[in-house]
């Protein structure tokens, strides 16, 4: 009788262990997490969503930050129990019921009973209709990128990730790649007249505020908002300044610039790529993606025109300043250096590059750069370049 | 009895002649001592004057070359055989003041004016007491409060004032370099602000040149000459050195 027992008691113990086992294998591989950005309309909404989800064992749903856990295969009964209640959830903006259960049904569905998906990727504009937004959804992962419909035309809501975010009445571009824009061109190319306001201001939510700053001396067309009037098949070139580049994707900032247009009509916006120089950040160098971008209401496509893969050039651009810099190789390393700068009008000069080997512009004016270093204007001042000199060789430039 | 008194008168005018000869002698011959006695201290004084000029001269050039300084303080370097001391280090302004680089002039004609005392002709001086004061103005003057005694013929002579000038003035060159590394501070780290440079060599009408010295990547220092072209000290430009270390 006791041997029996402790068979029993160890049968029941292997069960337990089995299905705990099977229970923390199942969290962890087949989870899917659907993610939302935090904005406010979206936590409002979620604290409904979720009650309403809360009866589907499948799902776990939260408000702040606002997701949801698919946990497991969610059965037809349950999906149609969900569609059934459609015109309950049709009051919420954030999520489009029919929308939201296709997907589930088509795509998290197969994720969770396919063990060789590890990723996928999908256009949610194309697929599922669901606009203003893409999804990457990877198995076992809890981190990705949400969509949204947009509750109203007249916000500005953001998604992350530098997408281009294409919407009806607003266009925001969030660039992908670190660039400076020359030009921006948009063509009015259907049938009714359209007017465009341009608020470069208006861009950021997660942005430093240096960033913040230095972005909104963006000037287009010499004003920081400007209203423009695109009649039937005119076209307009807004021709941004000097300093007008938006970097990206070098940390987790995210920003761009909006046009709000008012009307509606068919605008083609094409941002021109820049030239010869690149960005780098705090004298590190930065490899770009140079991507020429071709937007209209209805498609967004993207071109990659070139990669930078290594920093040979001469010049970049300080993101924090918008000041020309000077790349320069020491011990296989790549650093940038502004020669002259100014400062409170004053001009300044980089001493470092009179003593590294580094190519010294040929500038005359104000400054003299030359060959064996640098003289103020009036002459009274000299700089000597000793890049690799001796101590001979510098008695001999004092000499 | 006649004859017998002017015999007297004859012996006694006689003795009177000899007597005034032996006086304008020995007076003539304690003139002529006082006069070579004379000559020869002009001959030191003028000597030692001399003497101190040029010293003077060699101290303004040197410790202007020293940054102003005789005894180096611990924070200088050794650039081209010659030391130079930090006038900004650490982003701490050290340029001397006014007091210290008097003290200094005097400090290196203190070490160097032995040599002054060592006069030819075999003149035998001793010097008791020597007070050096340096000033500082337009000109760069020198007051030497010094105790000499002369011995000429087993007699004493003392000898005690003495002075010099030089017509180059080193206060702009410190006020100059005081400028220079407060412009120098207030730049970002590696800039050297050119215009400022520019203005500051006008308002002191003088000449800068900046020699970076690299020692290695991370030890590079600035080498200041602050000269003043159209003021020379016997044909010598005068050149005020200092050294910053790379901001």
């Amino acid at each position: 009788m006791r041997k029996l027992l402790l068979i029993l008691f160890i049968l029941v113990l292997i069960s337990y262990n089995v299905k705990a086992a099977s229970l923390f294998k199942g969290e962890d591989e087949t989870n899917i997490v659907i993610s939302y950005e935090g904005i406010s309309k979206a936590i409002e909404d979620f604290t409904e969503i979720c009650l309403e989800f809360s009866k589907y064992p499948q799902l776990e749903c939260y408000n702040n930050p606002p997701r949801i856990i698919i946990k497991s295969y969610v059965d037809e009964s349950t999906l149609n129990a969900m569609r059934i209640n459609d015109k309950l959830l049709g009051r919420f903006n954030v999520i489009n019921r029919d929308n939201f259960v296709d997907f589930i049904e088509n795509i998290v569905n197969n994720i969770i009973i396919d063990e060789n998906i590890k990723e996928i990727k999908i256009e949610l504009d194309s697929n599922y209709n669901i606009r203003g937004g893409y999804m990457e959804i990877g198995k076992g992962k809890s981190s990705y990128v949400g969509f949204l419909e947009i509750p109203s035309q007249s916000e500005t809501q953001f998604l992350s990730n530098g997408r281009i975010n294409f919407r009806d009445r607003v266009f925001i571009l969030h660039p992908e790649g670190t660039f400076k824009i020359l030009d921006m061109e948009i063509k009015n190319i259907g049938n009714r007249d359209v007017t465009i306001d341009t608020k470069p201001e208006n861009l950021f939510e997660r942005v430093s505020r240096t960033i913040i700053s230095f972005i909104r001396r963006i000037k287009i067309i010499g004003e920081p908002t400007v209203t423009i009037r695109v009649n039937n098949g005119d076209k307009i070139i807004l021709r941004s300044s000097r300093t007008s580049f938006v970097p990206l994707p070098l940390s987790d900032y995210s920003y761009g610039f909006e046009i709000l247009m008012e009307g509606s009509g068919d605008l083609l916006l094409t941002l021109n790529e820049f030239e010869d120089e690149f960005i780098c950040l705090n004298g590190i160098p930065v490899k770009v993606n140079y991507i020429k971008r071709k937007i209209t209401l209805r498609n967004v496509d993207w071109e990659k025109i070139s990669m930078m893969n290594e920093v040979d050039e001469r010049n970049c651009i300080d993101i924090a300043t918008g000041d020309v810099m000077s790349f320069y190789k020491l011990d296989d390393n790549y650093y940038a250096e502004k020669e002259i700068k100014y400062s409170e009008g004053k001009l300044e000069y980089n001493l470092k590059f009179l003593t590294e080997e580094i190519p010294l512009s040929n500038i005359k004016g104000k400054i003299n750069v030359l060959e064996d270093g640098v003289k103020s204007e009036s002459g009274r001042v000299i700089i000597k370049r000793t890049s690799g000199a001796s101590e001979l060789e510098i008695k001999k430039l004092l000499a | 009895m006649r004859k017998k008194a002017q015999l007297t008168t004859f012996v006694i005018i006689a003795i009177l002649i000899i007597a005034i000869v032996i006086a304008a002698y020995v007076f003539y011959t304690q003139q002529q001592k006082s006069q070579k006695s004379q000559q020869e201290i002009n001959f030191v004084k003028q000597y030692i004057n001399d003497c101190l000029n040029k010293k003077t001269k060699q101290a303004v050039l040197s410790i202007a070359r020293h940054s102003g300084y005789f005894e180096m303080p611990n924070n200088s370097i050794n650039f081209l055989d010659e030391k130079a001391v930090y006038y900004l280090k650490n982003n701490n302004t050290l340029v001397p003041n006014k007091t210290v680089v008097e003290n200094q002039i005097s400090l290196w004609l203190n070490n160097n004016i032995e040599d002054c005392f060592s006069v030819p002709r075999n003149i035998v001086l001793e010097k008791r007491y020597c007070n050096i004061k340096t000033r500082l103005s337009d000109i760069t003057s020198v007051d030497f409060d010094c105790k000499i005694e002369i011995k000429i013929n087993e007699k004493t002579f003392e000898i005690n004032k003495f002075d010099s000038e030089v017509n180059v003035s080193l206060l702009p060159l410190i006020s100059a370099s005081r400028e220079i590394v407060e412009s120098y501070k207030e730049t970002e780290p590696n800039y050297i602000c050119i215009d400022c440079l520019d203005e500051i060599a006008s308002k002191y009408n003088i000449n800068i040149t900046v020699i970076p010295v690299t020692k290695d990547i991370y030890a590079i220092e600035h080498v200041w000459f602050l000269l003043n072209s159209s003021k020379k000290i016997d044909d010598k430009f005068l050149i005020w050195r200092f050294v910053t270390d790379l901001r």
